[in-house]
């Protein structure tokens, strides 16, 4: 298919009218007539029911609009990607990570962009998903990273990463050393040390595992980071969960929690039909393009 | 055996209602999409596209090197893709010794793509087109019928998951090569996923590029 078919398609399926469409493409009416039927021979069917002064999207067309138009985008997003890059040129890159998403997931997208000399002007916040997500709609985020989960509101674009399990995080010399894995009941045994931020996804997913198995943790320790909490965990106050991609300074005891789910998948979301600047652009093409098993348990194995 | 006629005896030993269905989709992608493919004088679109490893591959710096070889797959879930890659990576220190690049494009993302890389040990960069808008720009790109789709889907192929997205949209396979001033000044694309340009039609066109 052609570009200015697609370009031609998806004008018209906002303004249903030809003339209207031809008028905002440029084209003569009859060109924009002939590129449509060629698209619509290409995809084996009308796009559109052409009544008497009445254009409707047929049930391919709606089928079919919300790849074209964000092919579109990509397009558009592509083009100016290079432009940018072969220039050197940076727009700022403002990501959001939820409460227990490591940074560290961003490092090595930043790390190339950084080789190719792109001098990039980097914000990270890390808050609640209703934080980041009211942020992005105020333009103060592009991106964010997020545990997935039913609640996330349509108007964002979701791309899904990967599925991390939950460990157990304990001090070197915990009980648990001798145990493969960890189960609710192990867990509730222990004094738990967790987010204060009652929306943090470890917290959720520590509340929802106490209530399937109907126990509670014997006792419980709030801190607001995971740099807190890990100190806290080493100075054996009590155990912690994370992701298993998040990485210590201190080595910790690892241990899978044996849970259904036991784990999470890891999305990328972006506010849906909003136009990106071309770093963050390249950024979540890096990210969503990204073999994320190869790095698997880097952080582990730290 | 030319690469043709190995990806014809393929093709001969493919289940007759699938041959009919891509037979079809042939016809079809020829009488529509042909005119709409970059064609020898064009210019080649400047594009940055990223690895699943991570790298960062730009076109234009790419260029400034000298001649470059873009092939446009599939993915490695399709053999008549692995044979030609296969076919293209026995000729790649020929394609260097002449001064090219030789770059490889897919829809897949991710581990699919690094498998095509590792898998066939290509000697070449697999870049994965998010979205597919790369390939739009070079004219190549098609809608899957869904037929076909739903074909692959039962034989286990899900290109939903493959692409991270649900367009269904694929390119033809083909290949441009374009001198180092960025005009395409050879391309092969055809509708037929069995019709490949022959790896000695790439080093003819180097040759000629360096006159």
């Amino acid at each position: 298919m052609e570009l200015s078919q697609v370009r031609y398609f998806t004008v018209l399926a906002r303004t249903l009218h030809f003339t209207r469409a031809a008028e905002e493409c440029a084209v003569s009416q009859p060109a924009l007539t002939r590129a449509i039927q060629k698209l619509e021979e290409e995809l084996g069917g009308p796009l559109f029911h052409r009544e008497r002064g009445h254009t409707q999207l047929t049930e391919l067309g709606r089928t079919v609009r919300p790849a074209l138009e964000r092919t579109m985008e990509s397009v558009r997003e592509a083009r100016t990607e290079a432009q940018a890059f072969g220039r050197r040129e940076n727009s700022p890159l403002r990501v959001g990570l939820e409460y227990s998403v490591p940074a560290s997931l961003l490092t090595p997208a930043m790390a190339t962009l950084r080789r190719h000399n792109q001098d990039i002007s980097l914000t990270l916040r890390q808050g609640s998903q209703t934080d980041l997500y009211d942020r992005m709609l105020g333009s103060e985020l592009d991106l964010v990273l997020l545990v997935d989960s039913p609640t996330l509101p349509e108007r964002m674009h979701r791309w899904p990463l990967f599925f991390e399990r939950y460990m157990v995080i304990c001090p070197p010399d915990h009980r648990f050393k001798d145990r493969e894995t960890v189960g609710v009941r192990d867990i509730a045994e222990e004094c738990l040390l967790l987010n204060e931020d009652a929306a943090c996804p470890v917290r959720r997913f520590v509340g929802a595992l106490c209530e399937t198995a109907d126990t509670k943790p014997r006792r419980q320790h709030f801190a607001n980071n995971f740099e807190q909490i890990m100190e806290m965990v080493q100075a054996s106050l009590g155990i912690s969960l994370a992701g298993e991609r998040m990485a210590t300074m201190a080595p910790m005891l690892r241990r899978p929690i044996v849970a259904e789910p036991g784990g999470r998948h890891i999305v990328l979301g972006a506010v849906a039909g909003r136009p990106l600047g071309p770093t963050p652009a390249l950024f979540l093409k890096m990210l969503r393009a990204r073999a994320w098993g190869l790095d698997t348990c880097d952080a582990a194995a730290a | 055996m030319s690469l043709r006629e190995r990806l014809r005896a393929m093709m001969s030993l493919r289940p007759s209602h699938y041959r009919a269905m891509l037979d079809e989709l042939t016809v079809r992608l020829r009488r529509t999409a042909a005119d709409g493919v970059l064609k020898p004088g064009d210019p080649m679109p400047d594009f940055v596209l990223p690895t699943a490893g991570g790298e960062l591959v730009s076109s234009a710096e790419l260029l400034a090197a000298g001649p470059l070889v873009a092939i446009f797959f599939r993915g490695d879930w399709c053999p008549f893709c692995k044979t030609t890659l296969t076919a293209y990576n026995d000729i790649v220190l020929d394609i260097e010794s002449l001064g090219g690049r030789l770059i490889a494009i897919t829809p897949d993302i991710g581990e699919h793509a690094v498998s095509a890389a590792t898998g066939l040990a290509l000697r070449f960069p697999v870049l994965c087109d998010v979205d597919s808008a790369v390939a739009m720009q070079f004219g190549v790109v098609y809608r899957l019928p869904d037929t076909l789709r739903e074909f692959y889907r039962n034989g286990g192929i899900d290109l939903d998951a493959r692409h991270g997205e649900e367009s269904g949209l694929l390119p033809m396979p083909g290949l441009f090569v374009a001198d180092g001033t960025g005009i395409i000044r050879f391309a092969y694309v055809s509708g037929d996923v069995a019709d490949r340009a022959e790896p000695e039609a790439i080093l003819e066109a180097l040759r000629a590029i360096a006159g």
